[in-house]
């Protein structure tokens, strides 16, 4: 019998506002994006809530460069707060990510060199916005089409480091874990066994594109537009298989949108996948037993 | 490291097409120039140029994406985004 | 100081006083008596939203654009299906009997069950008053005015009606006795605070009516702004979410040429005030209240942009 209490949820997107809320019945849970609401005005913020006492919702930033070495303005740190108190999600979280330096806007999460420099920079930035915000942010892994120059340690030993000194739970990426593996020559389910398990407690699951490299070759790109490949639903099971949490699964698409019947099709997927999962995991403690 | 350097001269050549170049046909004098450590100039001449050009030209789309979608607002929201930057920097010089 | 001995322009003065003063009152009135959390009500269902924004002939109109789109009706004009000119009577048919056990909403089975022979659109829409709970449901969550409150606020309208004109009344027979017909101004501007006390005071919605509709709206504003890229065929609820949170206005006329024979053919417009039919009559049971027309309200930048974009290079 499958005791975890695993949901299965999706991104909240304007354009998919009315198929989600047609199917709220089939969406345990709904992540929305922090940075979208920082400057908005009252009235959404209130249709915010009004949807949050709906169904559960969390709070996913994007732009706050959380994995730097370089301390995180303040004032986004307590924009962050200010939805947390208005909104009460289940969760808020961020991206092991840096998004700008010194003035230069980067436009998107780009991967820092994974050095103790990065690795305790991030830690002292975690520890002012679990302050701040009152609540400790779940940190998401991100895929990198680079492999960040002047890094002295691995990816999991990176993440791993970052999670013990602050103490934060890990919002696992599949998609990332998956496209970081292909563009990077790692084996994303040895991966999985390299980080601590007991702190995956979210995990996001995407689709992407292959695209052509300069040499010729290919590299794929998570760009949340496709729908998700099944090694990452086997990764899905993996991880389930791995973790004793109960696990809140996010389904993200940013555009291209598919029917919403596709897209619960996926989550179905996702479900299915989860449960495989955990029957494996309960089959192997009798066995241990 | 100068860590902090270090990141901003990566946002500098994930972002400016002519820091990049600049960067390409001399790595080490560059980094050199923007004040790195020699370990951190021996770092960025051994970096994945491939990735490197990949993901300037994604981080490039996804900076249009957002101007673009900045510019589909209704007037009124980018009037009133407007008005809080410009209080937020009125206020940071009052300060 | 007796108001009443103040001279014209002052005593205009006084009377726009006044009448704010009143105003608020019944303002401060109307929303002490509104309900307090009721409950939530949901977001998964869009003729709830029709309704309570429109009254029961919106969403009735709204689930029959929605039927249509999805092939379950068949509209017709002069016996053919042909596009709609406004004079035409319009018809509706159900396509096939099994659709009526195959839709969820009971306002779509009702919609589909009154025309399973092809007959009038507006008077067959019409005569379906009283086939929802809808009212009943808004009214349990303090969105609409349960008839206590209605009844209340009818009460104090009147009282205010009285106030208002009684006031105006005794300073023109003071005007008059003391030999001044200079009366106009205050003729005018007592009837424009009847006008707007009457308009004003009595809102088809409760605050918390208005405010629940306005937050569908702004989860919905980006929906507003696709309007006009809508695919018909009914693969989406797009088309019945936009047209219950924004009204049959809102719907490409282009894109779907159906929703202009399903406008009502007399106007139900004005957002709230007062409904003269309603003048005298009881309380309505649920179910039977014909609410006022709503009005849309501007859009915003939406709830909600286009995602993260992907997480990294």
């Amino acid at each position: 019998m499958n005791t975890f209490a695993d949901k299965v949820g999706l991104g909240w997107r304007a354009d998919l506002a009315a198929g989600i809320l047609s199917h709220l019945d089939r969406i345990d849970m709904l992540e929305v994006i922090a940075d979208d609401f920082f400057d908005a005005p009252r009235r959404d913020i209130r249709a915010l809530k009004t949807l949050a006492s709906q169904v559960s919702v969390v709070l996913h930033g994007v732009g706050m460069g959380l994995a730097s070495s370089v301390p995180v303005e303040n004032e986004r740190l307590e924009k962050m707060a200010r939805l947390v108190e208005q909104v009460r999600p289940q969760f808020w979280s961020e991206h092991l990510a840096f998004v700008r330096g010194e003035g230069i806007e980067i436009g998107h999460l780009a991967a820092p060199p994974r050095t103790v420099d990065t690795l305790n920079g991030a830690a002292e930035n975690l520890s002012r916005a679990a302050a701040l915000a009152g609540s400790r942010p779940m940190m998401e892994n991100i895929a990198t089409l680079i492999d960040p120059p002047g890094s002295t340690l691995s990816e999991s030993a990176w993440i791993s480091g970052i999670l013990a000194s602050s103490d934060c739970d890990l919002l696992l990426d599949l998609h990332n874990v998956y496209a970081n593996g292909l563009n990077h020559g790692y084996d994303p389910k040895i991966f999985l066994r390299q980080i601590p398990a007991a702190r995956i407690k979210a995990i996001h699951i995407a689709g992407g594109k292959f695209i052509s490299a300069p040499d010729g070759r290919q590299r794929l790109l998570d760009d949340h537009l496709h729908d998700v490949p099944d090694p990452v639903f086997e990764l899905l099971e993996e991880a389930a298989a791995l973790s004793s949490n109960s696990l809140t699964v996010i389904l993200e698409r940013d555009g291209a949108y598919p029917s919403m019947d596709c897209l619960l099709a996926q989550m179905r997927l996702a479900r299915q996948a989860l449960a495989r999962g955990r029957a494996r995991r309960i089959v192997a403690q009798e066995v241990f037993v | 490291m100068s860590a902090h350097s270090f990141e901003a001269f990566l946002a500098r050549i994930y972002v400016d097409v002519g820091a990049r170049a600049r960067f390409k046909a001399n790595p080490r004098g560059e980094a050199r120039r923007a004040g790195l450590s020699d370990e951190e100039c021996t770092a960025l001449e051994d970096i994945d140029w491939v990735g490197l050009e990949m993901a300037a030209r994604s981080f490039a789309r996804k900076r249009q994406s957002n101007l673009n979608r900045r510019r589909a607002l209704p007037l009124w929201d980018r009037l009133r985004q407007f008005l809080v930057i410009l209080s937020k920097r009125l206020r940071f010089h009052e300060k | 100081m007796n108001p009443f001995d103040l001279r014209g322009p002052e005593f205009l003065l006084f009377y726009f006083i006044f009448s704010a003063i009143v105003l608020f009152i019944l303002f401060y009135l109307r929303r002490r008596d509104e309900r307090p959390d009721a409950g939530k009500p949901p977001l998964d269902d869009p003729y709830l939203v029709a309704f309570l924004r429109g009254g029961e002939s919106e969403a009735l109109r709204v689930a029959a654009l929605s039927l249509i789109d999805r092939s379950l009706l068949t509209l017709k004009s002069s016996g053919t299906s042909v596009l709609f000119p406004g004079a035409a009577e319009n018809h509706l048919e159900l396509k096939d009997p099994i659709a009526i056990d195959t839709v969820k909403r009971p306002i779509e089975k009702s919609v589909l069950e009154a025309f399973k022979t092809a007959r009038p659109v507006s008077s067959t829409l019409d005569s379906l008053a009283g086939c929802t709970d809808y009212a009943c449901r808004l009214e349990a969550y303090g969105l609409l005015p349960d008839p206590e409150i209605r009844s209340a606020r009818r009460r104090r309208l009147m009282l205010a009606i009285y106030v208002l004109l009684g006031v105006a009344g005794v300073k023109i027979i003071i005007a008059l006795s003391r030999g001044r017909t200079n009366i106009l101004f205050l003729i005018i501007l007592a009837g424009l605070a009847a006008y707007v006390t009457l308009r004003t005071s009595n809102p088809s919605r409760t605050a918390r009516g208005d405010k629940f509709l306005q937050d569908v709206k702004s989860l919905f504003s980006s929906l507003r702004l696709r309007a006009t890229s809508l695919r018909p065929g009914g693969a989406t609820t797009d088309l019945v979410w936009l047209a219950s949170a924004y009204g049959l206005t809102e719907v490409s006329p282009i894109l779907f040429p159906q929703v202009a024979a399903l406008f009502p053919r007399k106007s139900a417009r004005g957002s709230g005030g007062w409904n003269f039919s309603n003048w005298g009559s009881g309380d309505s049971s649920c179910g039977t209240t014909s609410c006022g027309g709503g009005g849309g309200c501007g859009g915003g930048g939406g709830c909600g942009g286009g995602g993260c974009g992907g997480c990294g290079s």
